[in-house]
């Protein structure tokens, strides 16, 4: 299971800054991530949103949508959120810690 | 001959009477009245001086209000701290603009007619369910069923709303104050906080109008600085997550713009609004929803219009020309926020301190 991070199958896994691995230097918290589709492979385009959870901070409505490697930055302040990406993408359940970014995969169909 | 002389007599006395009563009367006049023009000068001295002083007051009144003082204070992506040295004012004026416009009179302004690119290729026209109660809940800002109706980009104030690509993809909204500066939220130009950063200003691209496809009806042109105030960049407060951009063109005077007020917090509650601006989910096409403003806070106000990532920085306004007597739309907030736990999308309300940075924003020298 090392090497590449495996797509996450379902939704609502729990990922924290505690035990995400470590980003690119970021400037400020958040969440990054790569946004794959079924088979595994990075999709470019895709908007990602974001919903707070009872008690997180509001999440800015910008638009974040993936580069042409699948990837997107989220500059989101501590606080648990559910991230999905598309219109029918699996949510997944990010928790954001002061001063650490948060590294997620996340599935579109 | 006697009565002659005492009539020719009486008569010279009667006039040198006169002129001596008139030299006097005439000097005590002239004395009146130059008294009374040193007196008006200093009355109207006195008057300038207490208007200094009232505006002075009321600019820190507005900011005590506020408890603004520190938080709004103004900062630029270039490090200027421009401040307009005119009186402090309440409001902006709007401007419907010409409309008339051509490629070759858009390229003159500054603009040109770069085609922007595919920010979602894979996501269409994704639409909300109908009634999905728990849309709010899956990262949409959709309160209840989707309420957003498509907005016609060439007609005002549609037109000087524009879509905010940076590096080519999506990424806000804003709206033109002027012929040259626009409106935006604070996270728009800058992450956040002290260890935030700005964006880079050659990041971006801005397109008035866009709608759908090719290079927008009135080209696009792109930023020289942006601006927001501190306690965003410094706190990352979101009550205070507002901004601006300075354009290298002149697009506004096609466009024109919107005008923006300060209300008092009082007034606020029950007020009617209006928000359009680019969501994420329908790229590239303007969306517009209304409700009214259901709760307010000393700092941002609350509603249940519908928006989805990409609206940020989306005027929040209402028609004001009955109280103001001028026509064009009157923004009083800054769209930013969606949905919070009580399923309301937010905003920072213009106070006089914001409609002051402003001001100085729209104001400052190239």
């Amino acid at each position: 299971m090392g090497g590449r991070p495996m797509p996450l199958a379902s939704g609502d896994q729990p990922v924290s800054s505690d035990t995400a691995r470590p980003s690119a230097p970021r400037a400020a918290d958040g969440v990054s991530g790569t946004v794959r589709d079924g088979r595994g492979r990075p999709v470019a385009g895709v908007l990602v949103q974001a919903s707070a959870e009872p008690g997180s901070p509001p999440v800015p409505d910008l638009a974040i949508v993936t580069d042409q490697a699948g990837r997107f930055d989220w500059p989101l302040r501590p606080g648990t959120y559910r991230l999905s990406a598309g219109p029918s993408g699996t949510a997944v359940r990010v928790t954001v810690r002061a001063g650490n970014a948060v590294d997620v995969d996340l599935v579109t169909r | 001959l006697l009565v002659r002389r005492v009539l020719r007599l009486a008569c010279a006395s009667f006039r040198l009477g006169f002129n001596i009563f008139g030299s006097v009367w005439r000097a005590d006049v002239g004395q009146r009245v130059a008294r009374h023009r040193v007196y008006m000068a200093q009355m109207r001295e006195a008057y300038m001086g207490s208007q200094k002083v009232m505006l002075a007051l009321a600019t820190l009144g507005a900011f005590a209000a506020t408890g603004a003082v520190a938080s709004d204070r103004s900062v630029s992506s270039d490090g200027s701290n421009y401040v307009y040295r005119g009186a402090p004012v309440a409001m902006s004026a709007p401007s419907v603009g010409t409309d008339a416009v051509s490629r070759s009179t858009a390229e003159a302004a500054g603009a040109s007619f770069e085609e922007a690119a595919e920010s979602s290729p894979s996501n269409g026209l994704a639409t909300v369910a109908y009634g999905d109660p728990r849309a709010g809940r899956q990262g949409r800002s959709i309160v209840g069923w989707d309420s957003r109706m498509r907005a016609y980009t060439t007609s005002y104030p549609n037109r000087a709303i524009v879509y905010i690509s940076r590096n080519g993809a999506h990424h806000c909204t804003g709206w033109f104050i002027s012929s040259n500066t626009i409106a935006t939220a604070g996270h728009c130009v800058h992450t956040g906080g002290s260890s935030g950063s700005w964006y880079a200003a050659s990041s971006f691209r801005v397109y008035p109008g866009y709608d759908g496809s090719g290079a927008g009806p009135y080209g696009s042109c792109t930023v020289r600085r942006t601006h927001s105030v501190s306690g965003w960049t410094s706190s990352r407060n979101a009550d205070f997550d507002y901004g601006a951009m300075r354009l290298n063109c002149t697009l506004g005077n096609t466009t024109g713009w919107f005008g923006y007020y300060a209300p008092t917090q009082s007034t606020l509650l029950n007020q009617t609004m209006i928000i359009s601006g680019y969501p994420g989910d329908k790229p590239k096409t303007q969306w517009l929803s209304s409700d009214k403003i259901r709760s307010v806070t000393s700092y941002r106000v609350f509603y249940r219009a519908d928006t989805v990532g990409g609206h940020s920085g989306s005027p929040v306004w209402n028609d004001r020309d009955e109280g103001l007597r001028t026509t064009g739309a009157w923004a009083f907030a800054v769209h930013a926020y969606g949905a919070n736990s009580a399923n309301m999308n937010s905003a920072p309300w213009l106070s006089s301190a914001r409609v002051t940075n402003y001001t100085n924003w729209k104001n400052q020298p190239n």
